[in-house]
């Protein structure tokens, strides 16, 4: 117990010295406060976009798949989130260009004034704030849980959950984006030390990596297959996988926003490079620990399973301080993806709601002072869920990705073909979301996916719509 | 550098028919890992020098 508090204790004062740099250069103008004043350099460009996009999930949703599907996972998992690094070309850095010369703070800021809509920006923040609302109850869930595990029960659940989240509200509200990208550098060093020294830690018991496989493959030689358990990784479904995390992870308002606060496209440059190289040598290790699992906690479940790195953490490989230690390493993921969330969330609501339909003439203190109320708010209100979730939120949760996807035939459309209307856009947007929600609930046959994934022909018909509206509005005009 | 462009991705492709040709799933390689991850592994390397290939080349940076 002492051992916990002590790792904890270094741990927030670490993320805490950090968070006063932040503090220390703040000022009080929106361009600062959201967006860092546009001045992040290479290095915390790189782990920003590595821990915003890397949440706990990273920790114990990948060993749990690893548990479950094998080591195609890692392969599907590892190359479709490499592939996202294109994205930081043809989205990342033509957004960086016109946000800096049009001094936009917000995604749908940025969209709406480039076609010139109001109503756009209403329609592409609606979408934004349904998909990442949820996620602000949802982290703090899976914090609570970790915090209880690592204190061996004596942080209750929702306890640890209030704690960390209102330490993430204090820098996020004291610093704002300044504060967020360099606790995200030490956050990202955390995260990758702690998984990799776990890996490393259990292969060694095992007698070494190679020895550890061997040993799994004669329990579970499935695990090895390259289509994965059950053949579940399909050639459509991988290319499904691909396309989705491409145009998907792009759209969340907290990745999305990284590509405004760049001092120069350096930044994008060397993280596009840097990225398949992250994700190629970390990705590899909780799927690993997934996949030796089996050898000490053979037939979990599916429950079970995503429980399988603390258990593994908790068997009598790791000194109690260095299980602690490692599992702090998901505390940094999640945090390191909420604070970014709260930041984006508030920006975005203060900008485009309150900026355009409440107060036009908000001075630039009065946009800072209800983007930091927010933050407090939007954390009040995610732990409000987190105390008692309703099912519907894990179902929107789940659906995220594929839901912000359908944003991203308007954005390029928006920056590439000059022929698009702001009308296009929104029928595009509001026709995709609506097949995809009759997809759902089974108005549409899955077999209407032709095996793909829905995100696949959903999108095609994005883009159509877009091209088509367009086009009609030219002619009529 | 063009060239070095297309065999950077003609070897990619190479490797991704191996990938789907092969059966033996249960050979290990690179550090005693499965041939399905030392693929990828070696995939997403010559991704990353692809990507750093292109932004030298083209990525301008006032495009």
């Amino acid at each position: 117990m002492i051992a916990a508090f002590t790792v904890i204790g270094i741990y927030v004062l670490g993320t805490f010295l950090i968070s006063i740099y932040g503090h220390r250069a703040a000022q009080d103008t929106p361009q600062d406060y959201f967006l860092a004043g546009r001045s992040v350099g290479v290095t915390a460009m790189f782990f920003t976009l590595i821990a915003t996009n890397f949440s706990a999930f990273f920790f114990l949703g990948f060993a749990g798949a690893g548990y479950r599907i094998g080591y195609s996972y890692y392969a599907m998992m590892s190359f479709s989130t490499a592939v996202v690094a294109f994205s930081f070309y043809f989205i990342g850095h033509k957004t960086w260009k016109i946000s800096s010369e049009n001094n936009f703070i917000t995604p749908p800021e940025m969209i709406g004034e480039l076609l010139h809509s109001k109503w756009l920006r209403f329609v592409f923040l609606s979408v934004m704030i349904v998909f990442t609302l949820p996620y602000i109850a949802i982290q703090p869930i899976g914090a609570g849980k970790i915090l209880y595990t690592i204190s061996g029960g004596q942080i209750p659940y929702f306890l640890g959950a209030v704690l960390l989240t209102f330490f993430i509200v204090f820098y996020v509200f004291w610093g704002g984006m300044r504060s967020v990208a360099w606790t995200d550098v030490f956050q990202g060093v955390v995260m990758f030390a702690c998984i990799v020294t776990a890996m490393l830690v259990i292969a060694h018991q095992f007698g070494g990596i190679a020895e550890a496989n061997r040993k799994a493959y004669e329990l579970q030689p499935e695990l090895f297959s390259r289509a994965g358990k059950g053949g579940y990784f399909t050639p459509k479904i991988w290319f499904s996988f691909s396309l989705l995390f491409l145009l998907s992870v792009p759209m969340f308002p907290q990745m999305f926003m990284r590509f405004f606060i760049c001092r120069s496209p350096k930044s994008l440059k060397a993280s596009a490079t840097l990225y398949p190289i992250v994700t190629a040598i970390l990705f590899i290790c909780p799927v690993a620990i997934g996949v030796w699992g089996h050898m000490d906690f053979p037939g979990l479940d599916k429950q079970g399973s995503d429980n399988i790195l603390p258990q593994m953490l908790n068997s009598s490989y790791f000194p109690s301080w260095l299980a602690i230690t490692i599992l702090l390493g998901a505390v940094a993921a999640f945090m390191s993806t909420l604070d970014s969330q709260l930041l984006a969330l508030s920006s975005m609501i203060t900008r485009d709601i309150y900026l355009v339909f409440i107060k036009p003439d908000a001075s630039m203190k009065e946009q800072v002072f209800l983007g930091k109320i927010l933050v407090v708010v939007l954390a009040v209100f995610g732990l409000a869920i987190a105390y008692n979730p309703p099912g519907t939120i894990f179902a929107i949760v789940k659906q995220a990705f594929t839901g912000l996807a359908m944003l991203f035939p308007t954005v390029v459309c928006a920056f590439y073909w000059k022929k698009t209307t702001a009308a296009a856009c929104i029928a595009s947007i509001l026709c995709s979301e609506g097949l995809f929600v009759m997809y759902l609930f089974g108005f549409i046959p899955k077999s209407y996916a032709y095996g793909f994934l829905p995100v696949v022909p959903l999108t095609v018909i994005g883009f159509v719509i877009i091209m088509m509206v367009s086009l009609l509005q030219k002619r009529t005009v | 550098m063009k060239l070095r462009l297309v065999v950077v991705f003609a070897g990619i492709l190479f490797l991704s028919q191996d990938y789907w040709n092969w059966s033996d799933e249960g050979q290990f390689s690179i550090l005693g890992f499965p041939k399905v991850v030392t693929y990828f592994f070696v995939l997403q390397l010559a991704l990353a020098v692809a990507i750093g290939l292109f932004s030298m080349k083209f990525w301008q940076e006032d495009q």
